[in-house]
């Protein structure tokens, strides 16, 4: 008859583990700052290294930080697209002119129900020498145009139904939108609300006025 | 501003890592060491009987000592990557689950710290630290657009109230899953009477102090919920869901207080109601997914 | 101040009424019954909390069984039902009666507490501290009634059988805190019910823009919306939601200003909010005789029509000439499978239709036709103009007397359990007697199971030892615990 008996450590003994790293349980090495700087280090390379792997470098680029509209100041950037008949316009070909783009579309009950006070402060600003283009997105050229022509619009609609023409560079996410170009192609002013008669002439006054500064500025660049 | 969140979502990576690892060297304290003795009884015709026997022992301080390491520098890198997003954001990041659930991470470590070292036990870690772990998980398992910092909704535009009501509600939440903790190891401490466990007394102590910081945090939950409502809604209150799964949750905790001075009550069964208590948190914190109403928004 | 006699009343035959009352009156005064009532109130909440959720209607799919009672559950408002506020009543009348109940015998135990106790209790308490000196009794005492002086500590002495009895407490006032607390829970429901009574609340104020509409409720005010906005961030997220009105009162504006959603608009006691917003139309009617029946807008939405439930819509009783019109504008949501609705309107067109009112109506059947904008229309004797879109806003209008009872109980609340929780109430007992060699004193806290409490007066018995200049000997019991027997659980397998 023999007895026997196997101990199985989980874990060993404090004793065996001595000296024998992190987990070796002693004051003296625990409260270390070497130590505290090691584990540090450890977890902020882990930390890299699942990050690399993960594709974490694309974080923070998006929700508030995301890039859309043109920022006011920036030179507007141009697109081509067609008016409702089809026929080509740019936005450049406007250069020189104070222009007011915005865009809309007739399914949208904000922009329907500014349009009357939209069609009259541009009654009054088309003798100032604004040019005024309503892109419309998201509905056909024929939809477009029935509902301007019949609440009386004078501004030259635009159409681009997929957003394909000015998407890129005006991704728009919400209706309407209105942003008012100087003469020079400079963004003056966005606004992301609709507007009444009174708003949309003082937004306005900012592109019409800006020419009258403009070759200030300019001489003293130049010099 | 980009780099800030990004940096930020890596000192949050590095915190779960830190929490992890603190979660594990916790457990391994407070459940001691364990030796298994296989006894073999061998006759002539070969080995008859085998017993094994686990015996408990209590773990070195070491890794209880470590383990607080660990979780110090979980809340280290958690408390620099809510700095990095407040700034990045130009707000306390209280806005959603995700934000949300990030601040709560820190702040229970910190309760939880503090009250290990007013109370100088080590084995409620063992309980809160996989609490936090989860909700690491949790945060990792929303979203990833979560991940960046968004726009507030106008109903949430009110800087003093949104930073007070939530991060209040943070904090009783926080200090609710202390007691929690507590409440646990008391019915553990008191069922099994395992000797390195701190006495039932001082977790029924400690429990008690928890839940009064979380009790008055959790009135002025409701308070300032209400003031908020009033400015935002029109109405102090709304009977809105999440309102109501709030006084629940305060109306448990009143039941605790109120058995703490019944005889025959404090202990094992005030334990108890900590247990129903804490569920009725959990209920609130995640009700957003089975709620709708007022408080329905914040990309949950 | 109340006194209360310590000598028990002689028992004494009492009728059946007095009975009763006492036994409700101890109903009341229970902390189990309370415990009870917070209990089913936490109950009642929940359910409402759930019937606010998901939740039910989950449990129904999975138990088709229980149907019925999920629809119970669903149409039952439990918030506004009787037991609910039956509930309610039942903690304000047991907070009452607990007060009046409690007041007098904890202001004895701050005001007059008892000073002497028994070697008993000191021998059987948790934790005790025993300080031995060569000092006379009555020394030993002043000593440690200074050395608690200098921790805070109120003291109180008295003399019985030759020994020196010595009290000390801490923070007693904090005892009288959970009475605010519990006052502001009754504040709070008073201050609803006060809001309900002498107050006002309109939820859905609908004013299109540039239309005035009459506010009521006795105010004699009139507000006119003069613009709403909606701003957009570039993202599409909304910034914000604002109304700019006008208030008027006798045909006079007397105020203006704008309203947000984080920042509604206070006039003297009434506080405009904004809620909602939605699209409207403007519109005129006018008679055979050119007299103008209608000039203003009309908000759509709040109306579902039969000829397309999915559109926004109007409606409106004009009685002086006997129709009922209403108004459809097209329905843009791509949901709804606009193409298949039968009115094929285009934006930018109504459908107007009228329908005899009363017996009396000049039509016998509904006319109806669809109108561009700035357009007029024909219909029976009336001339309809649809004049353009518009947008309206909703608001919610509330007048609450009773909200500085709030703002009260608030402060009552969170002070009282400050102080109840942060200053608790902390008390030593002692007794000082002579010894052949000098004299010894023996303290211990009232600290029943309260770990912290016990802490504190071991600091305290050091701190008061150090002062004094004697160590004091700790002493600890564990009355109702045996110590662990074992450190070891066995399992035994094969």
């Amino acid at each position: 008859m023999a007895e026997f008996e196997n101990t199985v450590p989980a874990p060993a003994p404090a004793a065996s583990r001595r000296g024998s790293g992190e987990r070796g349980g002693e004051t003296r090495q625990i409260n270390s700052p070497i130590l505290g700087l090691l584990v540090a280090a450890v977890i902020i390379v882990t930390a890299l290294a699942i990050g690399a792997q993960s594709g974490w470098e694309s974080i923070g680029t998006g929700g508030i930080n995301q890039s859309l509209l043109p920022k006011v100041g920036d030179v507007a950037p141009d697109f081509q697209t067609e008016d409702v008949f089809g026929n080509p316009v740019r936005l450049s070909q406007f250069r020189g002119q104070p222009v007011w783009l915005m865009f809309w579309g007739s399914w949208c009950p904000p922009c329907r129900a500014e349009f009357p006070d939209i069609q009259a402060a541009y009654s009054q600003l088309e003798p100032q020498g604004l040019r005024m283009l309503g892109v419309s997105l998201r509905e056909s050229p024929l939809d477009a145009a029935a509902y301007a022509g019949a609440n009386g619009a004078t501004f030259l609609v635009l159409s681009d139904p997929d957003e394909r023409d000015t998407g890129s560079a005006y991704p728009i996410f919400n209706f309407p939108t209105h942003i008012f170009i100087d003469r020079d192609g400079i963004i003056r002013s966005i606004v992301l609300e609709d507007m009444d008669t009174e708003q949309a002439v003082a937004e306005a006054a900012s592109v019409l006025a800006a020419s009258v500064s403009r070759p200030a500025i300019e001489a003293e660049s130049a010099g | 501003m980009e780099t800030l969140v990004r940096l930020s979502f890596y000192c949050f990576a590095a915190a779960t890592i830190a929490f992890v690892a603190s979660a594990a060297c916790y457990l391994a304290y407070a459940v001691g060491r364990v030796r298994l003795r296989r006894t073999a009884l061998a006759t002539d015709a070969g080995p008859a009987l085998v017993t094994h026997e686990a015996s408990f022992q209590p773990a070195s301080s070491g890794i209880g000592r470590f383990a607080t390491l660990l979780a110090w520098f979980g809340v280290g890198f958690q408390a620099v990557s809510i700095l990095l997003r407040t700034i990045a954001a130009g707000r306390l990041p209280l806005s959603n689950m995700y934000e949300f659930s990030t601040t709560f991470v820190l702040i229970a470590g910190v309760i939880y710290l503090l009250f290990e070292r007013w109370y100088g036990v080590r084995q409620l870690g063992a309980i809160i630290l996989p609490i936090i772990v989860a909700m690491c998980a949790y945060i990792w398992l929303l979203p990833a657009d979560l991940r960046e910092v968004n726009a507030l909704i106008p109903a949430l535009q009110n800087q003093p109230l949104m930073t007070t009501h939530v991060s209040l509600a943070i904090l009783a939440y926080a200090a609710f899953a202390v007691a929690f903790a507590a409440a646990v190891l008391f019915l553990i401490a008191n069922r099994w009477r395992v000797a390195w466990l701190p006495s039932p007394d001082l977790l029924d102590d400690l429990g008690y102090r928890a839940v009064t910081i979380g009790f008055p945090a959790m009135s002025l939950v409701l308070i300032l919920g209400s003031v908020w409502a009033y400015r935002a809604w029109g109405t102090y209150w709304q009977w809105d869901p999440k309102e109501t799964a709030a006084l629940f949750t305060w109306l448990i905790y009143g039941v605790y207080l109120h058995t703490r001075s019944l005889r025959g009550w404090r202990g094992s069964r005030s334990a108890v109601i900590l247990l129903v208590a804490f569920a009725a948190v959990v209920f609130t914190y995640f009700g957003n997914y089975v709620f709708g109403g007022l408080h329905a928004y914040g990309g949950v | 101040m109340t006194h209360i006699s310590l000598d028990q009343p002689i028992a004494k035959p009492r009728a059946l009424p007095e009975v009763v009352v006492d036994r409700i009156w101890r109903f009341f005064c229970s902390v189990r019954a309370a415990v009870v009532e917070i209990a089913v109130l936490a109950v009642l909440v929940l359910i409402g909390t759930l019937r606010g959720s998901s939740v039910p209607r989950s449990i129904a799919d999975a138990f088709p069984i229980m149907t019925p009672l999920v629809d119970g559950w669903y149409a039952w408002d439990v918030f506004r039902s009787l037991p609910f506020a039956g509930i309610l009543t039942l903690l304000a009348a047991a907070i009452a009666v607990c007060t009046i109940n409690r007041a007098p015998g904890i202001w004895q135990a701050i005001a007059h507490p008892s000073v002497t106790t028994t070697h008993g209790f000191l021998r059987n308490a948790e934790t005790s501290a025993t300080f031995t000196s060569a000092i006379p009794a009555a020394e030993l005492a002043a000593q440690l009634e200074s050395a608690l002086r200098s921790g805070r500590y109120r003291t109180l002495t008295a003399e019985r059988n030759g020994e020196i009895h010595l009290y000390g407490d801490r923070w007693r006032f904090s005892r009288l805190a959970t009475f605010p607390f519990h006052l502001a829970l009754i504040m709070i429901l008073a201050g609803g019910i006060v809001g309900a009574a002498w107050g006002f609340r309109e939820n859905q104020f609908y004013i299109p823009e540039g239309s005035v509409r009459e506010l009521g409720h006795g105010t004699g005010l009139a507000v006119r919306l003069d613009d709403f906005s909606e701003v957009y961030r570039e993202d599409g997220t909304a910034l914000a939601y604002r109304s700019d009105v006008t208030l008027i009162k006798g045909g006079e504006p007397i105020e203006s200003g704008s309203m947000t959603v984080n920042n509604p608009l206070t006039f003297g006691d009434i506080v405009f909010y904004q809620s909602g917003f939605g699209q409207a139309v403007a519109l005129k009617v006018a008679d055979s005789a050119g007299q103008v029946l209608f000039d203003d807008a009309l908000p759509l939405g709040p109306f579902q029509s039969k000829l397309n439930p999915d559109a926004p819509a109007a409606r409106m009783d004009l009685l002086p000439a006997g129709v009922a019109m209403s108004v459809i504008a097209p329905d843009e949501n791509p949901a709804n499978a606009p193409e298949l609705d039968t009115l094929h309107l285009r934006p930018g067109e109504m459908f107007f239709m009228i329908r005899p009112l009363g017996a009396d109506s000049p039509i016998a059947e509904p006319l109806g036709a669809t109108v561009g904008q700035g357009e007029s229309i024909q219909l029976g004797d009336l001339s309809l103009t649809f004049v353009r879109e518009r947008r309206f806003s909703v608001l919610q209008v509330a007048r609450n007397p009773g909200i500085p009872l709030f703002v009260a109980a608030s402060v009552l609340l969170v002070g009282g359990l400050a102080i109840t929780f942060y200053f608790p109430h902390r008390r030593v007992r002692g007794i000082v007697s002579a010894t052949p060699g000098g004299s010894v004193a023996r303290l211990a806290p009232m600290a029943r199971r309260d770990w912290s409490a016990k802490r504190v007066f071991e600091q305290l018995a050091a701190d008061a030892g150090r002062r004094i200049g004697i160590e004091p000997t700790l002493q600890t019991n564990e009355p109702d615990r045996s110590p662990a027997a074992s450190n070891q659980l066995s399992r035994a397998s094969r």
